[in-house]
């Protein structure tokens, strides 16, 4: 039997793909290609659950198997006040009885409430907001207007063609168009004036059609729905912006007379009604409850085997999904294969594509698919998967979104995708009604992943993640309210949705930086300039690091601001795809760093310290001379130091030299626990490596904090000190890397007891003796008793009574 | 707000102001002046309601540059149509037409612009009266562009420069913001540029309005403010500062006298005289040529096939354009069914050899063979004309194409010959 290290052999097609150990296994039996295909035929996803479970080599590494039962789904009566030709339509095209969910959410928005549908892919959720803006059409005999916002294009042009085929079904002279960048402009005149409902995403919106309204005037004076799909996608940054370009479109629309309602879709959330309102700042009735039926699941949870466990380092997770692929793929379904990153689609797509025939499989039965494919292609792709014909995709999360590619019957998904959101989305791609569906997730080492697989209940209990957003992070609403003003003016007292500060912030762009004249107790914008194509939604981008080629001047790549002083100070090795690059030379001052092409034997590694100020503390809670946690305004100083060369493999330390960059500073919003100096003394963290251990317990939290809030761990910076100034004592800071904060510090703050209670489980679980990168970290950095002591201080804080409210 | 202010300040990194204000220098000539512009009266307009403006009133034999302002009447509007391809023009009234300018506070469009003077001259009997509508408060633009957009309303068309691109859709897009039904969609539009650019075109080093008004009717600015100064005089008189407000609105002023006698050269292009007798200013080898590259453009063969030829006897430039010129005119015959002309004419330029003279000859084989039914001489013309193509110089697409063109003739001919 191969060691889980080493992949299966390589076999030439026609011989036996799987090892000697393992004849009887149905799925591979040594027969030529044809009698490999014919030997897969009529395997269904419940028999190849069971060969999973029975089979002796891989059994072991399931950590857990779920099977959820076959549900029926639940419908009801259309609306009554549902146009009759609605409901003929509706069910000539096989929507015979909508399930609750659908008539429930039809209802509300038909009553005029502003609705959010938050069921998984695939239960209908567009037929919810494709009515009302259908019945709105009807009643106002094509006098109606609305704008569906998509947070992709790929999305935006599917759903049109699916919109003009209803309407075209209904016989009425309506339009809907895409109006994306790629919209050519000799066609834009005629989608301003003669499209009922347009199909764009915020990027548009923000920068094409808000600035420019009045050429927009028809669409804005009869708009009379705002139709947002996949709401959860709006968050962070992007969120904060996104919000507020929606703050900019109602504020034009009701210039112009109208008042759109809000129709709105999402994927199962924590509180996806508390996100739908600070997104469009205003109450939305929430529909979640699904009642779309679905076929029996089973769920595995495949844990690889630890090849070191020193290092704590587990199977590659790509060859494991190799390693499966050969037991679940076969040519009478489909399997869908889902990877975090795009050169892990390219790879395993090969892989799969070598072993087809081991599979009983063609080679082009095995497709990738990945933004950047070109649209013909991802189209073909996306046909293929429909008809069948397809047996194997592999995709990112390109396809996790709603493009049609039908149900799907087993998924690997290759690593934890990250968020619950994206989890459920991709499940969502598998299930037919009346059959069963397979889906695998294979663990990756790091701590999240590694606490999934030993807490299956988090995947599949009730959502828990938290969106951060904060519509009125003042870089933000500064920015947009530049963009506003330029749109219109503003008088004393306007609102702009419920965001505060309003006229401080229009005095501060008048006095301060002379965009907009102050007159009369009114804002005008008063500058030639065209603010939209200043503000990125992403926020930050003109800050970043672009990094070129010393002899061509090409980019080969590009960094962000907080990250450059150790990324591409002068020394740095940068690699991009495997190539090495050193710095030779850092334009601090301009964003540019220069690189030469070098073959080196080292990589660097820069070493920096960080200094957190205190500057206003807003919500705390405490459990009386023990701990504290807080939330508050932080400054954030960060020098590079020195860097390290590091030689590859064998890590060896080859040299040390200074950085001499000046320090990169952050204003921002903090998480802050802090503990008091007796229990510090009790718990051991003034002595030996209790400064480690107390570092360790924030870098845990800091990689749990993705299970319950929407984030990467790289948005959170780090700072732990066993003597805070501000505080006198230990303090761990974890900082939100984004100027002015969107939220997560308050969010963290509120699910603490939560994320202390993960971070211990990940450490006790761990076997590893003293330390590994799946938990606390490598013993070099932790010390010998660093994971005893961060053990025992996440046992202390979760021990006997949270911390209560309490005064900042 | 002090506490909003030091966190925005903060957070923002604005160390200093993010667009320092343009200064406007002192050595650029011109006054400043402080206050309320020169002449400028709020009164009812047209519309009933209070508008700022300033109202100069000339008589019709006023000149400006080197002509009259009645010469408007001299013009030939029949020739703005077909100078145009719009046929509304061909009846435009310029005695009841406005002449449209505006002073912007930007050239990038969208919502945030600002049009803060509006000029619109009319003819009234002896009189010709330029209205300058002034925005002393960005909070007025609706009365102004209820202004505008009457006084548009109420006139037989619109004379302006550039103004289809630009102006108009300034003034359309604030009328839209401002709740006011835009009024130019059922108006001739006589924009000027585009036929003046299409004749002259080649001659000068741009297109802009000083430059044509200098070179056809005479015009000489002193002292004139750049265009891109006009935006901050305004925001300078918004704020209270001292302003060029007046350099502006004489700006404006001899931009829109300009479009008055600019038409009347343009309505007198083909007679090439003015009422008086006199030449008309500007190259007239470019502007035979112009014209008749125009006049084809919009479908007038009888007129451009004249202008080819006024062209041909005037041109001593690069020799490129006159063959163009000569190719034109052939083919220009033999759509207007004159084949022996179009004939004689391919055989002549069919010397000069290479791509050009296979061009002709394979033209002349066409004539020969769907016109004359002279088979035969077609198929030599062809065999001549890939003939001329195998020693033509480089090989590329154009050549490509036309021996592939010329093989499948000779082909045919051959079988019917």
């Amino acid at each position: 039997m191969p060691s889980p290290s080493s992949p299966v052999p390589d076999s030439t097609p026609g011989e036996s793909p799987t090892s000697p150990a393992t004849p009887a296994t149905p799925a591979t039996p040594a027969i030529g290609r044809g009698g490999t295909r014919r030997a897969r035929r009529g395997r269904t996803p419940a028999d190849i659950a069971r060969d999973l479970q029975a089979d002796p080599e891989l059994r072991d590494a399931f950590a857990h198997w779920r099977r959820f039962p076959e549900r029926p789904g639940l419908t009801a009566d259309f609306p009554a006040g549902l146009d009759p030709r609605l409901v003929e339509l509706f069910r000539s095209r096989g929507v015979v009885d909508p399930y609750r969910h659908q008539v429930e959410a039809m209802e509300h928005a038909l009553a005029g409430e502003d609705v959010l549908i938050a069921t998984p892919t695939a239960s209908g959720k567009t037929l919810a907001y494709t009515a009302p803006v259908l019945q709105r059409l009807l009643e106002t005999n094509g006098g109606a207007r609305s704008i569906w916002m998509f947070p992709t294009k790929a999305l935006s042009q599917d759903q049109s063609s699916n919109l003009n085929a209803l309407i075209e079904a209904l016989g009425e002279p309506w339009h809907s168009f895409t109006y994306d960048g790629d919209t050519p402009p000799s066609v834009r005149r005629t989608l301003r004036e003669r499209g009922h409902v347009i199909l764009t995403n915020p990027w548009m919106l923000h920068q094409g059609i808000l600035p420019n309204h009045a050429k927009w005037a028809d669409l804005f004076r009869g708009l009379a729905y705002i139709v947002i799909d996949e709401v959860h996608t709006l968050s962070g940054v992007f969120g904060s912006h996104a919000a507020n370009v929606l703050r900019r479109l109602v504020r034009l629309a009701e210039h112009y007379g109208a008042r759109p309602r809000f129709l709105l879709s999402s994927a199962t959330l924590r509180d996806p009604g508390e996100h739908a309102e600070r997104l469009i700042g205003r109450p939305v009735r929430v529909v979640e409850a699904d009642a779309s039926p679905s076929g029996e699941r089973i769920f595995g949870v495949y844990n690889p085997p630890v090849v070191n466990p020193v290092a704590g380092l587990r199977a590659n997770a790509l060859e494991e999904a190799r390693r499966l692929a050969l037991r679940i793929c076969g040519p009478d379904h489909q399997t869908i294969f889902f990877c975090n990153r795009r050169t892990g689609v390219e790879v395993l797509t090969r892989y799969l594509r070598e072993q087809a025939p081991r599979m009983g499989l063609q080679e082009d039965e095995v497709r990738g698919y990945r933004g950047g494919y070109l649209p013909l292609l991802r189209r073909e792709v996306e046909g293929a998967l429909r008809s069948g014909e397809v047996k194997v995709v592999v995709s990112t999360n390109a396809l996790e979104l709603g493009i049609d590619i039908g149900r799907l019957d087993a998924a690997v998904l290759v690593g934890y995708p990250g968020t619950q959101a994206s989890f459920w989305q991709r499940v969502g791609r598998v299930g037919r009604r009346g059959g069963t569906s397979l889906v695998v997730m294979i663990a990756r080492s790091d701590p999240t992943d590694q606490y999934l697989a030993h807490h299956p209940e988090y995947l599949f209990g009730a959502p828990r993640e938290r969106l951060g957003i904060d519509p009125d992070n003042l870089v933000i609403l500064s920015e947009q309210l530049k963009c506003a003003a330029f749109e219109l003016a503003f008088r004393r007292g306007d609102a702009f949705g419920d965001a505060p500060h309003v006229d401080d912030v229009l005095d501060y762009l008048a006095e301060e930086s002379q965009l907009l004249l102050a007159k009369n107790d009114a804002w005008y914008w008063m500058a030639d300039a065209y603010p939209a194509q200043d503000v990125s939604l992403a926020g930050g981008e003109p800050d970043n690091v672009l990094v070129l080629d010393l002899d061509t001047e090409r980019a080969i790549g590009e960094v962000d601001r907080e990250g450059s002083i150790t990324a591409v100070h002068e020394g740095a090795i940068y690699q991009v795809e495997g190539e090495t690059w050193k710095i030779e030379r850092f334009d601090h001052k301009n964003r540019r760093a220069y690189a030469r092409s070098v073959s080196t034997d080292y990589f660097t590694d820069a070493q920096t310290d960080t200094e957190v100020r205190v500057l206003r503390l807003e919500a705390r809670r405490s459990r009386p001379s023990d701990y504290d946690v807080w939330s508050g305004e932080v400054h954030v100083t960060t020098v590079a130091t020195q860097y390290k060369k590091i030689r590859f493999y064998t890590r060896e330390n080859v040299g040390a030299e200074d950085i001499h960059l000046p320090p990169e500073e952050l204003d921002t919003d903090a998480f802050v626990i802090t503990i008091s100096e007796e229990s510090a003394a009790d718990l051991g963290l003034h002595q030996g490596d209790g400064a480690a251990a107390w570092r360790a317990v924030g870098v845990l939290v800091r990689r749990t904090a993705p299970l319950f809030l929407r984030c990467r761990p790289g948005d959170l910076g780090l700072s732990a000190t066993i003597k805070s100034k501000h505080f006198d004592a230990p303090a761990l800071f974890l900082y939100e890397r984004v100027q002015g904060g969107v939220g997560l510090s308050n969010l963290l703050l509120e699910g603490h007891r939560e994320l202390l209670e993960a971070a211990l489980e990940i450490v006790a679980r761990c076997t590893c003796p003293r330390g590994c990168p799946s938990c606390v970290g490598p013993i070099e950095e932790v010390g010998a008793a660093g994971k005893e002591t961060a053990r025992r201080v996440l046992e202390h804080l979760i021990a006997g009574e949270p911390a209560g409210a309490a005064e900042p | 707000m002090s506490d909003v202010r030091d966190r925005l300040r903060r957070l923002r990194r604005d160390a200093d102001p993010e667009s320092p204000r343009p200064v406007v220098e002192e050595a650029a000539g011109g006054a400043y002046d402080a206050g309320w512009p020169a002449d400028v009266v709020v009164a009812p307009g047209r519309s009933g309601e209070p508008v700022a403006a300033r109202t100069t009133l000339y008589e019709v034999d006023a000149e400006h540059g080197s002509w009259r302002l009645d010469e408007i009447d001299a013009a030939d509007t029949e020739l703005f149509g077909r100078l145009t391809g719009d046929a509304a023009l061909a009846n435009l009234d310029l005695r009841r037409a406005v002449f449209l300018d505006v002073e912007t506070t930007g050239l990038s469009g969208g919502a945030g612009i600002y049009v803060f003077l509006v000029a619109l001259g009319t003819f009234d009997g002896d009189r010709f009266e330029l209205w300058q509508g002034f925005l002393p408060d960005p909070a007025g633009e609706r009365e102004l562009m209820a202004e505008v957009a009457r006084r548009v309303e109420d006139a037989s068309g619109v004379v302006s420069f550039f103004g289809k691109s630009f102006d108009r859709h300034r003034l359309e897009d604030k009328m839209q913001i401002c709740g006011v039904k835009p009024t130019f969609a059922d108006k001739p539009h006589l924009d000027l540029y585009h036929p003046l650019t299409s004749i002259y075109r080649g001659a000068w080093s741009d297109g802009r309005l000083c430059t044509c008004e200098s070179e056809l009717v005479g015009v000489r600015r002193v002292d004139d403010l750049p265009g891109s100064f006009a935006p901050a005089a305004w925001m300078d008189f918004l704020s209270e500062r001292a302003h060029r407000l007046e350099d502006v609105f004489r700006h404006n002023r001899d931009d829109v006298l300009s479009l008055v006698t600019l038409a009347a050269h343009l309505g007198r292009v083909e007679s090439e005289r003015r009422r008086c007798g006199a030449a008309l200013d500007g190259p007239h080898d470019v502007r035979a040529a112009g014209l008749a590259r125009t006049l084809d453009r919009f479908g007038h063969r009888d007129r451009a096939l004249v202008w080819i030829e006024r062209a041909l006897e005037r041109w001593r430039g690069e020799p490129q354009t006159a063959l163009a010129l000569r190719m034109r005119q052939a083919d220009l015959w033999r759509l207007s069914g004159e084949p022996s002309l179009a004939l004689e004419a391919y055989r002549e330029l069919a010397a000069a050899g290479g791509i050009l003279g296979a061009t002709c000859r394979l033209q002349e084989s066409k004539l020969l063979e769907h016109k004359l039914k002279d088979y035969p001489a077609a198929l030599e013309a062809c065999r001549q004309a890939l003939e001329l193509l195998a020693a033509a110089g480089p090989y590329d697409r154009e050549r490509a194409r036309l021996e592939e063109d010329g093989r499948r003739r000779a082909e045919r001919l051959g079988k019917r010959v």
